[in-house]
């Protein structure tokens, strides 16, 4: 079976080497990179011959040249150079400002710190495999945000009812088989779907599906 | 008979070369005291920008250092716990003792309380939210919290062109509704506060005001009250406050944006 590669991003040491061993002993998951700055991360990346599945990400990293290098401009700066590798934000911060800017930047998933190592494994599976992790309190996040600062959009309409439905069920964290099979579909027709709506949402990823679905209140949660 | 004429033509001059050394004497005094008063009136209102600086650079040299504290805290201790809890949390899975078990359980509760309340100071030090989403926000989530609890109700309005504006004025305006909102908590017995934010004039205008028992007939403004005073000054604001006695507190606010 496939490793899944992970790589830290964490300045506190004994939060690194702590996470570390955690996610070390569980047989499915390795983690493969390390670096305790977000600002030479990209160089870091450029150098190794096996770039990380998902890179766990601290919020609060240490500056350079007096300017801020945190999560926020990691996230940006891997997904412009590696936009392949997934990224989990991992702060001590629990407000839903941050959750809600971090995803809207890009980022695959938002845990805190404080969580329960099981959900760490949770997430880095899901992001893996379905491209995505939003829990509950992200959900609520989103929603709650999205209700004030966004108007619907009348893009709802345009969707076709098929694509809602498929829409609902990435949000429920199906991969395109699990879908295929729920709506006697072949994944073909499934995939071609998924296609459509990422071109008429403008979404680059399932993430971007799933904001776009809250946004727009096509789920409920 | 003949001298008497002399010595009035002679006195004359004389009367008035004196007569006009004294007056010459007024002016240069009068000048001398007008001078000396426009210096002392220039010394004192220097000397007032002085000590509004001084206060500016002090308070500013408190939030620096507060902000870093609740920094390190934050982060540092943040990230400590956390993990200390997420390794007891991986034994707990592991053993199968119910002693440990129940050990390990207390020793996680404790971790959590002590996240909590770092969480609480950090919070009061410097919220986290201020700098990157502004004061609005941080208010925001402050108000959400106190909603909650049930004790007060807040009402947060602010206009939607509301903008965002430099950082020592949002922290100085933050402060200060804190502390509004603090008083109205500790003395008002009030049930509801109405928080209003607008913009005028390039002033930013804050209105606050509680349903509360107001304030007592013979007030003197306590340390609290001068605190916001010292904080609206450090931003070339101005603040009237009112509260006539059982007819809740009152306060209008406008700080140059």
């Amino acid at each position: 079976m496939e490793k899944i590669l992970v790589g830290l991003v964490e300045d506190q040491l004994l939060f690194r080497k702590g996470i570390k061993s955690i996610i070390n002993s569980w047989q499915d998951i390795e983690v493969v990179f390390e670096s305790e700055d977000g600002y030479s991360v990209i160089e870091k990346l450029r150098a190794v011959n096996t770039l990380p599945h998902v890179m766990l990400v601290d919020l609060s990293l240490p500056l350079v040249g007096g300017k801020e290098f945190g999560g926020r401009e990691l996230t940006t700066a891997l997904q412009e150079n590696f936009p392949d590798v997934k990224i989990l934000i991992l702060s001590v911060n629990q407000d839903e400002n941050f959750i809600v800017q971090l995803i809207r930047l890009g980022a695959h998933g938002y845990l805190v710190k404080d969580c329960d190592p099981e959900e760490v494994r949770e997430a880095i599976l899901s992001t893996f495999h379905k491209g995505a992790y939003v829990n509950q309190r992200a959900l609520r996040a989103l929603q709650k945000k999205s209700e004030k600062t966004l108007p619907p959009q009348n893009l709802k309409e345009q969707l076709t009812r098929r694509e809602i439905e498929i829409l609902n069920l990435i949000c429920e964290q199906h991969t395109s088989e699990e879908i295929a099979e729920k709506l006697f579909l072949s994944t073909k027709t499934v995939n071609g779907h998924r296609n459509n709506l990422l071109e008429k949402t403008g979404a680059k990823n399932t993430a971007g599906l799933v904001i776009y679905a809250v946004k727009n209140y096509i789920v409920k949660v | 008979m003949k001298q008497e004429p002399n010595f009035i033509t002679l006195l004359l001059p004389f009367a008035l070369i004196v007569f006009l050394i004294s007056v010459g004497v007024i002016l240069l005094y009068q000048q001398f005291r007008k001078n000396l008063y426009k210096r002392e009136l220039e010394q004192r209102t220097l000397e007032g920008k002085h000590q509004n600086e001084l206060l500016k650079a002090s308070l500013e040299a408190h939030e620096e250092e507060r902000n870093r504290i609740a920094r390190d805290m934050h982060d540092e201790l943040g990230a400590v716990l956390s993990i200390a809890r997420m390794q007891v949390i991986q034994i707990e899975r592991q053993t199968n003792d119910p002693n440990l078990k129940t050990n390990l359980k207390e020793i996680k509760e404790t971790a959590e309380s002590a996240l909590s309340s770092m969480r609480r100071l950090t919070h009061q030090l410097m919220p986290p939210l201020l700098d990157e989403f502004g004061m609005i926000k941080a208010l925001e989530s402050v108000v959400e919290k106190i909603n909650c609890s049930c004790e007060l109700s807040i009402d947060l309005i602010v206009s939607e062109d509301f903008p965002r504006t430099s950082r020592v004025t949002e922290l100085a305006i933050y402060r200060v509704a804190m502390e509004l909102i603090n008083n109205t908590l500790k003395h008002a017995k009030a049930k509801r506060t109405q928080i209003i934010f607008s913009v005028a004039d390039s002033h930013i205008q804050l209105f606050y005001k509680d349903d509360g028992i107001g304030l007592p007939k013979e007030f003197a403004p306590g340390l609290g009250l001068r605190n916001i005073e010292a904080r609206i000054n450090s931003v070339n604001g101005k603040i009237h406050i009112d509260g006539e006695q059982g007819k809740g507190f009152y306060a209008d606010i406008k700080v140059p944006m």
